[in-house]
């Protein structure tokens, strides 16, 4: 099976991943959005670390994404929770202080 | 040749200045702390005094007939290369002065005890008088010019402070005014000579000022001196005349101060104070301040300030004594005396005599200020008699009348006074007029030709004054009471008493000091102690060219005329008195018929009442003349330069605002224009920020993707 | 074609639907549903490449424990009244063009790159690593970017408590 078909595989979530974020107005949904391009990551990196099993560094560095994507998932969910509270909606459209 | 810097090294370290600064600070504290005591501040203040005395007559037995005197020296400040020095200088005439200042306010402060006991204000009183005392002491105690002259200016502010002391008195407070202002144009000239010596000898201090005097020589009318200043030397050349502008610039000070010719109109007016005020400062100590500045300058006095001085001086005193003569006012004619007193002593300046002026200074304060709180023991009692019905002018000799009965101490006390003031035998007064007398005869006949006149003058006064001051004398305390019979009243007769013992006691010291034998059992000056004690100095430091008559050459030819001067002064103060006691002895038509008058007819009399017009000519001429003078320069100044001004103004005016349509159509245009541009692409760019995170990351990637397609194509 | 290769492509087919699921449903509770078959397809690439504890790992992680706090925090910030937790979309056409560029430009340069072509690639024999030659690296070579992961993870998972902690006292105030 050539590796190709597996970045392939990475590529689509990526980009469905992205469309996810760009479109969504919940901000659970971005964050499903973003945990999808995560993991489009993670197939690259262990497609790559396939070819490599003397060093690992593919599985080491997907091991490592999946950490730091349960801390941001966990941060994230915690604002997500706070600024819903503050502003009683999870709406990013309704959310933009950042306004100019 | 003289290092300048020699007279300017401080002494060394002498335990007498600690006394000189107790000195100084008792009246300060006095002044100070006197607010504190309310009701107690007599005893508070009179207590501090008497310590003040006792300490000046110790340093006085201590201390007195050192020659030439001790000097402390120290330097005040430096600025560069210029030190400012202070000195202290207690000889004899300067302990004499801080004994008589302290003793005069002592009993002065004891009478104002009782003269003073329902005025509210009492402790602002003692708190004045504290301050007087301190800067009297300044006066009499500083040997250097500059600090003479800063205390001869917080004399002049306590002066004006006690004479407006009833400030709420308009004529009071003009009278301040008067006096603060007479006294500053006198300082003005003051400071003037101070100028010019510090211009010539860089240095202010007496001691210093003399010795280079003695260097200073005059080549071809110029006035030079050169000395040495830090090893340089060092060549000052002035006109031979700023010699004599400097003498009579100093001089100026003392017409201010001591009330002379032409600036002695705020004296009489100053008796608008407290009497115990006007016997400290307006008679014993503070106008006779002029009398001691001269003496302190007396060797830096070229002929012709000195000329100046006896002429001034012998004006004022014969001017003053027939203003004296008319007036009804018993603070009045004491007034005019101490003014004619004052000339006498200027006069015996001016003549050379040092020796008599000081002495008359001296014996003066004390039968002066014995007459002012004899006179106001008589006012103090009249008072009692005011109440709210009867209403009188309580200083008028004509209310007066027979108080000899009445008052049998007070009437005693100020014929003693009186007798000494008219120079009789066997009174103060006597030994130091004849001094002057003898003086002024030894200086007429060296000059000659008009100079006589200043002698007839110094006699004329001395006739002028006995009769004036008996005039008084007839008029308070001879004939019957007048004012029942003004009045209407004839029960307030029997309330009128002698004065009680805090009034009397001063007074009775001060006249037993106005005999003679205080000062020296014999009837001749010259065998006075106190006479003695204060010799004209010997060496005159002014230049040759400038100097005045040798003392010693003078004295020799007055010594041959002296019996007879003598004779004829005591006769003519006899006459004086003889004739007044005539005119005004009981029964005497003029006496009677003086009760309605308000103010004399006769035109030659009323020279006299007027004090020769010269108030009026002050308001009337010379306060006129600036008036005009200063309305045409108002007009010019509102029609004239206000119009050029007023012009320029509108011309800018217009100007302006052409330029301001400029700026706001041409100027503001452009900056509207910018600003409109920069809010328009504001907004256009501001919709980009929506604010909302998702947009941005759109807008990021598509970015991103056009960057990777733009490298990959 | 092996057996395994097939069910590979099966598990990519799931993921790629699933994917595309989350990508078109309006429900915010589907979407994370889908997500679990999402993980649970590349979880199968995972384990059939030869990544086994990764597949683990992602099962545990993302399965476990993202998609419970995904759900709780949908059930936290929904009011849930009967009406499905729905979320609009909006700009989806140029979602679908910057997303579809995206897309093409990672094809053309995957294309481009020719992986099959680098050596160690061609060269390397695909076989699945002993799990205890991963244990040993993570313990020597990768030791200390494990111990800093771990703190990150201890940190953000504390940060994490802290700001919810703190909004659920704010939301006690509030209520």
């Amino acid at each position: 099976m050539p590796v190709e078909h597996l970045l392939f595989l990475g590529a689509v979530l990526f980009c469905i991943g992205l469309f996810v974020v760009l479109t969504r107005k919940n901000a659970i949904a971005v964050l499903i959005g973003v945990e999808l391009m995560l993991n489009a990551s993670n197939i690259n990196l262990v497609a790559f670390g396939h070819f490599d099993p003397d060093f690992l560094q593919g599985q080491i560095f997907a091991l490592f994404v999946i950490t730091v994507a349960a801390a941001e998932a966990a941060v994230a969910l915690a604002i997500v929770v706070k600024v819903y509270q503050y502003f009683q909606t999870a709406d990013l459209d309704k959310i933009s202080e950042l306004k100019g | 040749m003289t290092e300048l810097n020699d007279f300017l090294t401080p002494t060394a370290f002498n335990p007498l200045i600690y006394w000189v600064l107790a000195l100084f600070a008792l009246p300060l504290l006095s002044f100070f702390t006197s607010g504190l005591f309310k009701g107690k501040a007599p005893v508070w203040s009179g207590f501090l005094l008497a310590v003040n005395t006792c300490l000046s007559v110790y340093l006085a037995l201590q201390h007195w007939g050192l020659e030439p005197g001790v000097v402390i020296k120290g330097t005040w400040f430096e600025t560069g290369s210029t030190a400012f020095t202070y000195s202290f200088l207690l000889d004899n005439p300067a302990l004499i002065m801080l004994v008589i200042v302290n003793f005069i306010s002592l009993l002065v402060h004891i009478f104002s005890a009782e003269y003073m006991r329902h005025d509210k204000a009492k402790p602002r009183y003692y708190a004045y008088l504290g301050l007087f005392t301190f800067s009297m002491l300044g006066i009499v105690l500083f040997h250097n010019l500059l600090f003479i002259f800063i205390f001869w200016e917080l004399v002049g502010l306590s002066s004006y402070l006690l004479i407006g002391f009833w400030f709420e008195k308009k004529s009071a407070s003009l009278a301040a005014n008067k006096a603060f202002i007479m006294n500053r144009i006198g300082d003005l000239g003051f400071l003037t000579g101070l100028m010019i010596l510090y211009t010539q000898f860089e240095t202010l201090d007496l001691g210093a000022l003399k010795l280079l005097m003695g260097d200073s020589r005059i080549e071809d009318g110029n006035w030079v001196i050169n000395y040495l200043k830090n090893g340089e030397e060092v060549i000052h050349s002035l006109d031979g005349r700023w010699l004599s502008a400097a003498g009579i610039a100093l001089f100026c000070g003392a017409v201010g101060k001591s009330a002379q010719f032409p600036l002695q109109v705020w004296l009489p007016d100053a008796m608008e104070g407290p009497t115990p005020v006007s016997a400290l400062i307006h008679a014993a100590t503070m106008v006779a301040a002029g009398v001691f500045m001269l003496s302190r300058v007396f060797v830096l006095l070229d002929a012709q300030a000195l000329e100046v001085v006896a002429i001034v001086g012998a004006i004022t005193a014969l001017m003053a004594a027939v203003a004296a003569l008319s007036q009804f006012d018993i603070k009045k004619v004491l007034a005019y005396s101490t003014v004619s007193q004052l000339g006498y002593m200027v006069l015996a300046m001016g003549v050379g005599a040092y020796d008599a002026g000081l002495f008359h200074l001296f014996t003066h304060a004390f039968f002066k200020a014995g007459l002012f709180l004899s006179a106001g023991v008589i006012i103090h009692q009249l008072h009692k008699l005011e109440t709210d019905e009867v209403k009188f002018n309580t200083q008028d000799m004509r209310v007066m009348g027979g108080l000899r009965t009445y008052m049998p101490v007070t009437f005693f006390c100020f014929l003693f006074c009186s007798l000494s003031l008219a120079g009789l035998p066997a009174f103060s007064g006597f030994l130091s007029k004849e001094a002057i007398l003898i003086n002024t005869h030894a200086w007429s006949v060296e000059k000659g030709g008009g100079y006589y006149l200043i002698e007839l003058m110094a006699f004329a006064t001395v006739i002028l004054t006995a009769f004036y001051i008996m005039r008084a004398v007839m008029l308070v305390f001879t004939g019957k009471f007048r004012l029942p019979e003004l009045k209407g009243t004839p029960e307030i007769v029997g309330k009128l008493k002698e004065g009680n013992m805090t009034l009397l006691i001063p007074v009775v010291i001060l006249a037993v000091l106005s005999f003679s034998f205080v000062f020296g059992a014999s009837i001749s000056a010259e065998d006075s102690w106190l006479y003695q004690s204060v010799r004209t100095p010997r060496d005159t430091w002014v230049p040759k060219e400038y100097i005045a008559m040798s003392q010693a050459e003078m004295l020799a030819k007055a010594g041959t005329h002296h019996t007879w001067l003598e004779v004829l002064s005591v006769g003519l103060a006899l006459a004086g008195i003889v004739i007044a006691i005539l005119i005004y002895k009981p029964g005497a038509k003029l006496a009677e018929g003086f009760d309605g008058k308000r103010e004399p007819v006769s035109p030659i009399v009323q020279v006299s009442f007027y004090h020769w017009y010269q108030d009026v000519l002050y308001t009337k001429v010379i306060l006129k003349f600036i008036l005009t003078q200063s309305k045409m320069l108002a007009w010019f100044d509102e029609k004239i330069l206000d119009g050029c001004v007023n012009l320029l103004a509108r011309t800018q005016v217009v100007v302006a605002h052409l330029t301001g349509m400029f700026d706001r159509y041409i100027i503001d245009g452009f900056v509207h224009l910018t600003a409109f541009t920069s809010g328009k692409v504001g907004q256009l760019t501001r919709s980009i920020q929506t604010g909302n995170v998702q947009t941005y990351i759109l807008s990021a990637i598509a970015m991103l993707i056009m960057l990777l397609l733009w490298f990959a194509f | 074609m092996t057996f395994a290769t097939i069910i590979l492509y099966c598990f990519i087919g799931l993921t790629v639907l699933s994917a595309l699921y989350i990508a078109i449903t309006k429900n915010v509770l589907y979407a994370a549903f889908a997500l679990i078959l999402t993980f649970l397809g590349v979880a199968g690439i995972f384990m059939l490449i030869g990544a086994g504890f990764i597949a683990i790992s992602q099962i545990l992680v993302y399965v476990g424990g993202i998609l419970v706090l995904i759900v709780f925090g949908v059930m936290l910030t929904n009011r849930l009244k009967g009406q499905q937790v729905t979320t609009p979309a909006y700009n989806k056409l140029l979602g679908v063009l910057v997303a579809g560029g995206l897309l093409f430009i990672f094809y053309k340069a995957i294309i481009e790159a020719n992986f099959g072509a680098i050596k160690w690639i061609s060269e390397a024999q695909p076989e699945s690593a002993p799990l205890e030659n991963f244990g040993m690296k993570l313990m020597t070579d990768y030791v200390l970017a494990f111990e800093v992961i771990g703190v990150l993870l201890l940190l953000a998972l504390i940060g994490a408590v802290k700001i919810a902690a703190g909004a659920g006292k704010e939301a006690d105030n509030a209520g």
